[in-house]
């Protein structure tokens, strides 16, 4: 078998990079056990039709060279998770086939806590960071979305992914064979991923407390990120850190007694580009003297806006803001400062709501 | 002067005569502010200067009183040394309580300061050419205590003030930043008199000087707007106070 299997559109020359012969397919998804899966099959395929495959991740800085690297005689399959502008710019240009894997927020974020050994907020940091730099892609003409049907049986999905390799089963009949062979221990799609993906299994109902905490949370998360486009966003409190770096617990509040300090800090959540107005929701109480709050939100290293707040009387705030993202792939953190000394109150974090008010990027 | 001049000023007395009457009557020996509040008239209605004030200092404790400029340190020296009255709340004094140090008020400026002596001598019930001994050593004022306390500069005025303080010997001492006044070799004087020769009295101290609070002091009254909240804790304290 040669590359020369390969359709040839795939050798076009296009704008902004050289030509590549070589890489036959682009592939994305979040990080789940059916991006992994089907990443695993897009390469299993093309090394029994080609004799040999290569793989390589395209994420952020230098990709251009990635690309050219990987640009050899070897057949090289890319793959992507959290490609930033630059990095979907490269693969747009690329003109090569780009199959998109949906994943749902609770059930990658599970997946993440498994097979990374993650916390829920870990999970949740790289789920939201994976799927807000991968919406842009969604509903690019040259992106074929692909939703992993775990019922789907072995060989109607060896075919199916096939196809996106431009392989019809005529052009590898006996490799084919030998592949159903190999994966004839696994009847569906789905017990496929489980006997070759480990930690794919996620419990199906929370076991302990925090495995309930983490379904709330995912559930919460995944009414936000799970919608396309992203447009309303809400990080709960128990995503916000303390300053010691742990997350906030339900209903906490925090003592303002002492120094300037800060208060809160994170989620280092992300948000897909645009202009975006948050409202961090909070309660105070208890401080007859009056406190001042400075809340900031930053993207990156960088303070997109910073303002603040004199709260004289106890309860229910909301401090809102709007700002430009510019990069999904940067963390979006939100801060609350205690801007000087106190002598009492208490400051309880409820979540931090967003809107999107225009689509960018 | 007249005695009929004299009246009106004499009939201000009482609010340094009342820590010495309320000393003179026994009771714990502590100072108690109770819930203390003081609101002053202003053209733009009343401003509350302080609200709703608490702590209590036993013998030989030393608690520092911090804040901004205006959050009512040095009201709440003039309500505890009598030199003004609450709006609200209660003080306790259980120990005899010097006046405000640095107060250049509470002289009688048509009186030489060997006269001013004389009346405080007298009031505080204390031996009178003992303790003009005293102060005339301490404040090195010279002939000058002859002379008007009117004429007297600030620094002299201070001086006097101070010197006649030490030589009360109160059980408890009220500091307004008294240390910031004077030349150096008489603010070292008084630095030694009041916390190396009276360690074991108690002080309220209102001072912006980070060391001496730490030096010298064991609480901390941090105001913040007129409220205020007692620490145990000086170091907490004091960094709050840092960041106010």
């Amino acid at each position: 078998m040669t590359p020369s299997k390969f359709d040839p559109a795939f050798a076009l020359v296009h704008d902004g990079l050289d030509p590549l012969p070589a890489i036959p397919l682009l592939v994305g998804g979040p990080p789940s056990a059916e991006t992994i899966f089907t990443i695993h099959c897009v390469v299993e395929i093309t090394q029994r039709s080609c004799g040999e495959a290569a793989l390589i991740a395209l994420n952020t800085g230098l990709d251009g060279d990635r690309l050219a690297e990987a640009n050899t005689k070897t057949p090289t399959i890319v793959f992507f998770d959290l490609p930033d502008s630059a990095g979907r710019g490269l693969l747009l240009a690329a003109k090569v086939p780009i199959v998109l894997v949906s994943g749902g927020f609770e059930q990658t974020a599970r997946y993440c806590m498994a097979a990374r050994d993650f916390d829920m907020v870990q999970a949740a940091q790289l789920v939201s960071q994976s799927l807000c730099c991968l919406a842009p892609l969604r509903h690019h003409s040259s992106v074929r979305r692909v939703q992993v049907d775990r019922t789907t049986s072995i060989p109607d999905w060896i075919d199916e992914v096939a196809s996106w390799l431009g392989l019809q089963r005529n052009d590898w009949q006996a490799e084919r064979l030998q592949m159903l062979v190999a994966y004839a221990d696994w009847a569906t799609v789905g017990a496929a991923i489980d006997g070759i993906v480990p930690h794919s299994r996620i419990p199906a109902a929370p076991q302990d407390i925090d495995a309930a905490s983490s379904d709330l949370l995912f559930n919460a998360m995944a009414a936000s990120y799970d919608y396309d486009p992203i447009s309303a966003v809400f990080w709960p409190a128990s995503l916000i850190l303390k300053p010691n770096g742990s997350a906030m617990a339900a209903g906490a509040a925090i003592p303002l007694v002492g120094p300037a300090r800060l208060l809160t800090y994170g989620p280092y959540l992300h948000l897909p580009a645009g202009r975006w107005t948050a409202c961090y929701q909070f309660i105070v109480d208890e401080h007859p003297a009056g406190n001042d709050i400075e809340f900031d939100v930053m993207s990156g290293g960088d303070v997109l806006v910073s303002n603040r707040v004199m709260l004289e009387n106890s309860g229910k705030y909301g401090f809102e803001c709007s700002f430009e993202i510019a990069e999904a792939r940067l963390p979006v953190q939100m801060r609350a400062i205690l801007a000087e000394g106190a002598i009492g109150g208490l400051f309880e974090p409820l979540g931090i709501s967003l809107r999107r008010d225009e689509l960018s990027g | 002067m007249s005695k009929l001049a004299l009246l009106p000023r004499l009939h201000r007395q009482p609010a340094l005569a009342t820590p010495a009457a309320e000393f003179a009557r026994g009771g714990a020996r502590q100072i108690v502010v109770d819930g203390l509040c003081k609101s002053y008239e202003t053209p733009l209605g009343p401003k509350q200067v302080l609200n709703g004030i608490s702590f209590a200092i036993g013998p030989g404790e030393k608690i520092a009183v911090m804040g901004r400029n205006g959050a009512g340190k040095s009201t709440l020296i003039r309500l505890i040394g009598g030199v003004e009255r609450p709006s609200q709340g209660t003080i306790q004094r259980g120990m005899s309580m010097s006046w405000p140090l640095a107060l250049g008020g509470g002289f009688e400026a048509a009186m030489t300061g060997y006269d001013n002596i004389r009346f405080i001598a007298r009031l505080y019930n204390r031996p009178i050419r003992e303790t003009i001994e005293r102060v005339d050593d301490f404040a090195e004022l010279g002939s000058n205590l002859l002379l008007p306390v009117r004429l007297y500069s600030s620094g002299m005025r201070a001086r006097l003030a101070f010197a006649l303080t030490l030589a009360i010997d109160f059980d408890c001492y009220l500091i307004d930043e008294v240390l910031s006044v004077g030349d150096q070799r008489f603010h070292r004087k008084c630095h030694e008199a009041l916390f190396v020769e009276r360690k074991d009295a108690a002080m309220i101290l209102v001072s912006h000087d980070i060391n001496i609070i730490r030096e010298y002091c064991s609480i901390g009254l941090v105001l913040k707007r007129g409220y205020g909240k007692v620490f145990d804790d000086l170091d907490l304290a004091i960094s709050i106070y840092d960041t106010l």
